[in-house]
């Protein structure tokens, strides 16, 4: 038996434009997440003074900041597969 | 009572490997399920795979030590899925078949390419492996009751729970293949999540107590100190805010607040003087602030808060690396089917991470923590009874097996398919292609059970770390920049694999951590400057991987650019 190779070949030009349209909108979605995700990371490592200051319900800003990265991801993942073709 | 419990539930995981087991007779079944599996069993599969002894046992542990900084493991663990969704799980999928090799090869059919990502996957494998097997013995020996018996250096107790872990993984793997492991997979996924919001639930309806050594005050001096046969709780509450003892239940966000508001003790053991310990009281806003345990992020020295921004760029770029992730996109029909089990993946190890928070600081509060930071959680849970404990117990253990089973899995296809197949070039029939992965599997799980072994006295959230930066640097510059640089070759590729692999390993092996607890050497003579490598070694793997593809460029072997077809 043949050892079993992926299948390489060119995907239909329908398809191509889907892959294209989702590849951006992944890489769109992942640079602001990039973003939010860096300045945390900043922060924690600069701005300590900023991160141990408490905001609401008297919980620092830097529990809620990992909250947010946390609930954020699900929700740009959310966003992601509602707009994503097929 | 906890181990007719534990072992029931490992009773039922071994049942479910072998009933599954018939469905998994051809190499299409054992690597991939034949791509059957539907896309919300998948995605818990995923939850189960990722939320490891390092998730579980690791973080807890650290949470329950060091406060926040603990929870930058979570933060961290969590946002590489979205590196993993949004960029790599589509293409991975349309381009592979059963391991992470194939896709890296589809562009290029080149056995250079194969090699290296079979190397760079046994690579990952062993290390994300260590964690898991010094979770399985310290979890085993705490089930037990089995105190440190030590030989030659080697705690004999942590020694036989590794070895009972790999053995039954082994019989797992060897007995069935990814149906199984996919499906216990889910259900431990399921019950993890589960028992640990119960176990929540419970930590915020007891709220805070009081909790301190009553002669460990020495009124004439103000110093905390402790004498006795038993050791203190490593972390204990010596004031809560406000009147009383307790602060009686609390809401979630009340919690957190009131932990910040309480004072707690840290017991170190005297070194020099037997059954003493010395006291010294912490802030609670400070173990809530980074840096307790990163504590080079409040220093001035900037190689320290490098160390941290590395540790968090590793985190970030490894899940999406990890060979035993990047098959299980495999098992699901198509693309849309891998990103909506993605989804579901990032839903419920989310929702896992913000538990990991509070069980922590239920541990650290509860008063009953033992030195090995491993144990926190399990520790959390014996303060609500012997059963709470036996299930956790028993959760953690099928967790460990769990994920070891999938390592394993990714591993021997690794070797079967990748090495010996495609590489070496013998043509197996799909039933010498499965027993040879087989036989795979049993070197790789006892090469699994001696680092673990010798790796006991590390947090295993710290080992998975270096996993995933021995990933991020071996495997992510090669997957971006065949999906999204045109003038990537074949050449550049392997080189880049390998460069990410030895760097990272080679750095690893230089670090403080390594001389201090693997070698036993002074920690001032290591050579590396921070523990975690990903900083370097991901920018040079890249660059590698550029140098190398625009010196062989004109050899007409660059990657058809999948996103700009």
């Amino acid at each position: 038996m043949e050892p079993s190779k992926p299948s390489t070949g060119s995907p239909p030009a329908e398809d191509r434009s889907v892959i294209r349209y989702n590849a951006r909108l992944g890489m769109l979605f992942f640079l602001i997440y990039l973003v939010i995700y860096a300045s945390f990371v900043l922060l924690c490592t600069f701005r300590l003074d900023l991160m141990s200051r408490p905001w609401i319900g008297g919980v620092n800003v830097a529990i809620w900041y990992g909250f947010a990265l946390i609930g954020g991801a699900f929700v740009l993942a959310s966003a992601f597969l509602m707009l994503c073709k097929k | 009572m906890a181990i007719t419990i534990f072992l029931f539930f490992v009773g039922i995981v071994l049942a479910m490997s072998f009933y599954l087991a018939r469905k998994a007779k051809s190499a299409s079944g054992y690597f991939a399920a034949h791509g059957e599996i539907g896309w919300f069993v998948n995605g818990i599969a995923f939850a189960g795979d990722y939320l490891s002894a390092a998730s579980f046992l690791g973080i807890c542990g650290l949470v329950a030590f060091y406060g926040f900084d603990g929870f930058l493991y979570s933060i961290g663990f969590l946002a590489g899925w979205v590196v993993a969704l949004f960029v790599i799980a589509e293409p991975i999928k349309r381009l592979g078949k059963y391991t992470f090799a194939d896709a890296l090869n589809s562009q290029f059919n080149s056995r250079g390419i194969t090699l290296a990502a079979a190397f760079s996957t046994m690579i990952v494998s062993i290390f994300y492996l260590i964690p898991q097997m010094v979770g399985a013995g310290t979890l085993l020996k705490a089930l037990l009751k089995l105190p440190e018996k030590m030989w030659h250096g080697v705690d004999l107790h942590h020694a036989l729970g590794v070895v009972v872990v790999g053995s039954i993984v082994m019989l797992i793997v060897v007995t069935a293949g990814m149906v199984s492991t996919t499906w216990v997979q889910f259900i431990k996924g399921s019950m993890l999540v589960g028992f640990c919001t119960m176990l929540t639930i419970a930590i915020l309806a007891r709220g805070i107590h009081k909790d301190v050594q009553p002669s460990a005050l020495d009124a004439s001096t103000g110093s905390l100190n402790y004498i006795g046969t038993t050791p203190p709780s490593p972390r204990q509450v010596a004031g809560i805010a406000g009147d009383g003892d307790s602060t009686g239940s609390l809401g979630p966000m009340q919690f957190i607040s009131a932990v910040g508001k309480s004072d707690i003790i840290e017991w170190k053991k005297d070194p020099k003087v037997a059954n003493t310990w010395h006291g010294k009281v912490v802030k609670g806003s400070s173990l809530l602030a980074p840096g307790e345990y990163y504590t080079g992020i409040r220093s001035d020295d900037l190689m320290k808060k490098l160390d941290f921004i590395s540790l968090m760029l590793a985190l970030f770029c490894g899940t999406a690396s990890l060979p035993h992730i990047l098959i299980r996109y495999y098992t699901v029909k198509d693309a849309a089917a891998a990103r909506k089990s993605t989804v579901v993946g990032i839903g419920a190890i989310g929702f896992f991470y913000v538990l990991t928070l509070f069980i922590g600081l239920g541990a650290m509060v509860s008063g009953k923590l033992d030195p090995d930071t491993n144990l926190a959680a399990t520790n959390l849970a014996q303060t609500f009874g012997d059963i709470p404990f036996a299930i956790i117990t028993a959760i953690a253990f099928t967790t460990i097996l769990g994920t070891v089973s999938g390592l394993i899995l990714a591993a021997a296809g690794a070797m079967a398919h990748d090495l010996i197949e495609t590489v070496m070039g013998y043509n197996m029939t799909d039933h010498v292609k499965v027993r040879t992965a087989k036989i795979a599997s049993l070197g790789v799980g006892v090469i699994a059970i001696a680092l673990g072994i010798l790796f006991r006295t590390f947090n295993v959230s710290f080992l998975v770390a270096w996993a995933f930066a021995v990933a991020a640097s071996a495997n992510l510059p090669a997957i971006v920049m065949l999906l999204f640089w045109r003038h990537t070759t074949r050449a550049g590729m392997i080189a880049s694999i390998l460069t990410g692999t030895i760097t990272s390993v080679g750095w690893l092996l230089l670090t403080k951590d390594a001389f201090e607890k693997v070698y036993g050497l002074d920690p001032a003579k290591a050579l590396a400057p921070f523990s975690n490598p990903g900083l370097v070694t991901i920018p040079i793997a890249f660059v590698v991987l550029i140098v190398v593809s625009l010196l062989t460029e004109n050899r007409r072997e660059q990657a058809v650019v999948i996103h700009r077809a």
